[in-house]
Order: structure tokens, then sequence, then C-alpha cells
């Protein structure tokens, strides 16, 4: 396989997925400039590997894998004395628009959650991988993907969502 | 909130994060510049080998019939060189989920010159060409073949096949081989032939189980038996046996088929035995066989004497019954009621006071499956030795050889044991 196929595919590859791996990235936690770093940090690594990456068909599940783990790797290394509160701090606003505020309160919602939790939701619901390929990004049963979900998401206040939304 | 909610919640925030152009012309060149980072980093180190190498390819040019081919780092190939299972790793700080019944095997070689790695990377083959200098070594366009495993096994040989490229040093301690790179590590065991040979068609007697730092000798009389047909039987010393197929796979004994049949399966011996019984690895020290479970467990047999290297044969041979183990106590029998393998096929078993327990009987290594088909004669009194040798042979579970003679193993801890007459 010559150097330029592999660049083509590849090159398809971000142009297709860039702005998904960025999202999920900032839900994992970033903000959005970090969440470019990351992502591009991610990519840089996985393009060594791209013909391996491309020949198992799980392009996203491999990528995504990398991603949560140079990110786990980023916050191990920048601690920034996040501890996990009751309450939902104030920083979440409203800008007016419906989808600023869903974004700020999806923000306070999963910032509200522990980085398991917040993991698998954003793996599942926000970069739309299936069960198991969320299983193969975090190296855990279905059967644990399944119910960290769930009590994901048993842990979010559905009155505190309503309030939120218009 | 459900499932439902959320995805609306994140429905409507998926348009809210602005889209931007994907920096894919950067990422390209940083990638670029990564690789030939990676080969530089690694060409600086060979770069002084280089001149060394030359010297010895010249040496070994001028003296052709010394010492293996020239190759750059020979001290560096010698303590890669062998064959090694993966043991752990970690990636990132988290560890590898190593999938027992799929070994990760690195085996490097030296063929004309060339140094390879090649093995198992849990669900395919892999290869490479290998170079090696220092402490430092680079895999390079490693191929494999490409069959579909389980998520977990493709998971794995996704994470060690990545973690192996990231790798470029090494360092070989007794017994232990570890490859380390930007937050890769990657720590081996040695990968240790099964000695086939001197494992098959032996009867293996077990002495010690070891769990952890503890070692505990066992009771009964449970062993280990491996033929070359296929077919293996294990019992746990209490009435517990399991039969069923095995086969040698990555330097292990896999058990392909297996039933338990018996008693006393919650019983702590029965219980180490299951544990390491699934799938293997052996080492034989003399006649020691230490048998080391993939999911933990260690159990040391030593060789029985009742082992050689011609199976045994049963045809012919007549068995004085010694005693009899049913329920509470032991029964010393009367009349030396004595069993008989025929060369036909059949068996007689005289009970010792007039009846005569026959039926049919086929041997598979040094057990004996028995089939009882009928009773001749009769006793004149009701006897509790008749009884027990028909429960005896009515629940027989195993009938094998032992250093003593022969023994009768039936369900709930019934035991017939005989000496040869």
């Amino acid at each position: 396989v010559s150097t330029d196929s592999v660049d083509s595919d590849f090159a398809a590859y971000v142009a297709g997925r860039w702005d998904a791996l960025v999202r999920s990235a900032v839900y994992l936690g970033c903000s959005r400039e970090d969440a470019e770093d990351l992502v591009q940090t991610t990519l840089v690594r996985c393009y060594r590997h791209w013909e391996r990456v491309r020949r198992a068909r799980q392009v996203d599940a491999y990528v995504h894998r990398s991603l949560v783990n140079a990110h786990r790797k980023a916050r191990s290394r920048r601690w920034t004395g996040e501890v996990p509160t009751e309450k939902l701090p104030d920083s979440a606003t409203t800008d007016g628009t419906s989808s600023a505020a869903a974004r700020a309160d999806l923000h306070s919602v999963l910032r509200s959650l522990s980085v398991d939790h917040r993991t698998v939701l954003v793996l599942r619901f926000v970069a739309d991988l299936t069960e198991q390929q969320t299983a193969d990004v975090l190296n855990i049963p279905v059967g644990t993907v399944k119910s960290r979900a769930a009590r994901a998401l048993a842990a979010i206040d559905r009155a505190a969502l309503q309030e939120e939304t218009p | 909130v459900n499932e439902s909610d959320f995805t609306t919640l994140v429905e409507r925030a998926r348009t809210d994060i602005p889209p931007s152009t994907p920096p894919t012309a950067e990422i390209l060149d940083a990638a670029h510049r990564a690789s030939t980072r990676r080969r530089l980093a690694l060409g600086t180190g060979l770069a002084a080998v280089i001149a060394v190498a030359a010297i010895v390819i010249g040496l070994v040019l001028l003296q052709p019939d010394e010492g293996p081919p020239a190759i750059a780092d020979r001290d560096a190939v010698v303590q890669l060189s062998g064959s090694w299972r993966l043991a752990s790793g970690t990636v990132d700080g988290q560890p590898l989920v190593i999938q027992p019944d799929y070994p990760v095997t690195f085996v490097v070689e030296t063929r004309a010159g060339k140094i390879t790695v090649g093995g198992q990377s849990a669900c395919n083959y892999y290869g490479s060409d290998l170079s090696a200098s220092g402490s430092s070594f680079d895999v390079r366009s490693v191929e494999s073949t490409a069959m579909g495993c389980a998520p977990p096994v493709q998971a794995l040989e996704m994470a060690y096949l990545d973690a192996l490229g990231e790798a470029t040093e090494f360092e070989q301690t007794e017994n232990r081989l570890t490859l380390r790179g930007s937050d890769v590590e990657l720590r081996f065991v040695p990968l240790l032939p099964v000695p086939t040979a001197q494992l098959v068609d032996t009867i293996w007697k077990l002495e010690t189980i070891v769990d952890g730092a503890t070692a505990s000798s066992v009771t009964g009389d449970p062993i280990l038996e491996l033929r070359s047909d296929g077919s293996f039987t294990m019992t746990s010393g209490c009435g517990l046996a399991l039969t069923g197929r095995w086969l040698e796979s990555g330097g292990a004994i896999t058990i392909t088929e297996s039933s338990a049949s018996g008693g006393c399966q919650q019983h702590a011996q029965s219980q180490a035995i299951l544990n390491a019984s699934d799938s293997f690895y052996v080492e034989i020290d003399g006649g020691q066989l230490t048998v080391t479970g993939r999911h933990g467990g260690e159990l040391v047999y030593r060789q029985s004497a009742a082992s050689g290297t011609v199976q045994p044969t049963f045809v012919g041979t007549a068995w004085l019954m010694t005693a009899v183990a049913d329920g509470p106590g032991v029964l010393i029998p009367t009349g030396a009621p004595t069993l008989r393998f025929h060369e036909d096929g059949t068996f007689e078993f005289g009970t010792g006071c007039g009846s005569t327990l026959t039926g049919t009987w086929t041997q598979r290594g040094s057990m004996i499956d028995i089939s009882r088909a009928e009773q001749l004669g009769v006793c004149a009194r009701r006897s509790e030795q008749v009884d027990a040798i028909d429960r005896g042979i009515r629940d027989q579970l195993l009938v094998q050889l032992t250093d003593e003679g022969l023994s009768i193993m039936g369900a709930e801890g019934r035991e017939m044991e005989f000496v040869a007459r």
C-alpha cells in the first residue's frame, strides 16, 4: 500500500469525522481549543497504524479509544481539582438560543457525572458508537457498558433537565 | 432520565458546536514528521553500531565457518532471541486484558542474517523484520493474517500490535522480557515448548496444590492422564472425574471438550483442579510435572509408578479385591472376590459368596470403561459385600491403575481396591 493511498484515505476520514471527534472531546470535558488539540494529537498517533486500523474495519472505535486514552492521560497530567458535587455549578448559562441552552445543559449534566459514566454516555450517544464498540473502546464487557449507561442516566435529574430546556 | 430524553438533549446540542475545517495538512505533516523522528531516533542508536556491524560483517566474511550470520548487534539479538508469551502489559496506563485462550507470543528468530519476530497476536498470526541495537529495537511493517475474532480478543490484538509498534526499548532479565515505549509496556515470560513426549501417555499423580504462597498436600489419589489419542482423564481424588479431549496450542494444553461426572465438585481440592483444568501450561522436571492454569492455580504432579512407556494391558489380568469403602466404614472382603478381564472384552467379578457379575469392558489408556450385564448365581444369604460390589460396579465412575493396584471409584465416595493376583 503506497503512502499516497494511506494519506488520501486518512485525509478522507479526517475530513468526514473531524467535527464529530471534536464534539466527543468537548463533551468528555475539554474546552473547544483543547478538544481540537486533543483530536489532532489522537489522529497523528492513529496515522502510524492507519493501514491496520483500516483493515480492522472498526475505525471509529479505534480512534475513539485513542481519544479517550489521550484525554485520560491529559487529565491525569493536568489535574484541575475537579470535584464531583451534588449541586451543579452556576457556570452553565444560556444565551437565549435553544441549542446553547441545551449545550449548556448537556455540559452541566455530563460534568455532574463521574468520568466513567460521562465517558460511556459520550461514546454511546454523542459519538454514536454501539454498545459493543463502546465496550471495545473502554476494554470492559458489554454488560458493564449497559449498567454504566443505565446508572449514568438514572443519576441525571429529570426535573433539572426540564427546567433548563425550553 | 431515560435514553430517549438524553438522546433528545444530545440532538439539541448537536448543532451548537460550530463545525470547523479540519487541519488535515497539519495533521499529516505532523504524522509524517513523527514517523521520521522515530526512524531517526532509532537510526542514531544504530549509527554507532553500523561501524561495529561492518567490522563484524568483515570478520564473518573472513571467517565464514565461525558463529552465526552477521547482525547489527549480536548481543541485543541474543537477549531478544527465544519464544516469549505476553503475561501482562499496559498502554497509556491501562492494563491489557489478557485473553487466556488466545495467547500473545513474541518469537524472535535469526535466519540468513535477518532477524524476524512473529507469533500469535491473540486472534491472528503476525510477523515482521526486527532490528536491534543495545537496548533498542524496532519492529517494522508488521504483516498479519486477517481472521476475525470476538471483540475482546480483537481489542487485545489491536492494543498489542499498536503497543509493539510504539515500543522501542527492551530489557531482558532473568526469565522476563519487557518491551517499553512511550506510555506502553509489554511484559513477557518464556514460552516453554510443551514436552509432549514425556507428558503424554503417562499417569501423573497429584501431590501438591499451590495457591499463591500456600502449598497444600492432597488427599485421595487424583491423577492426570493425557493420552496420545487426544483423550484425557483428570480426577480430583474424591470421586470427581473429568474426561474429554485435549490439544496443544500456543505452547499450552487446551481442553477442547470436557465432561465432569461424580460428586464433590464443591470440594476445595476439586475446585483447585477444576480451576486449572480448562487450559494450562506444563513444565516437566525429571518425574515432576507442574501444571499452571491460564486462569490461575498451580498443580504439582509426580509421575506415577503405574506409568510406563508401554500402555498397560488388562487382557487376561485378574485382581483380588482387598477393601471396599461403601458408606461410613471400610469392609474387608471375605471369600477372595476376584475381577477378571478376558480377551473377548468381557469381565467376570466373582463376589466371593457364590454369585458372579458379568459384563463388558473397554480400555482407554490406563482407564477402563465397564458395562455390567448380569448376575450369575446367587449367594446363599443376603451379603453386604455383594451389595457393595453390585453398587460399586453399577455406579463406577473410574476404573484406573494406581501405584498399589487397581481402583474402582464410584459415586458418593464409594471405592473398591484390588491387588494383582
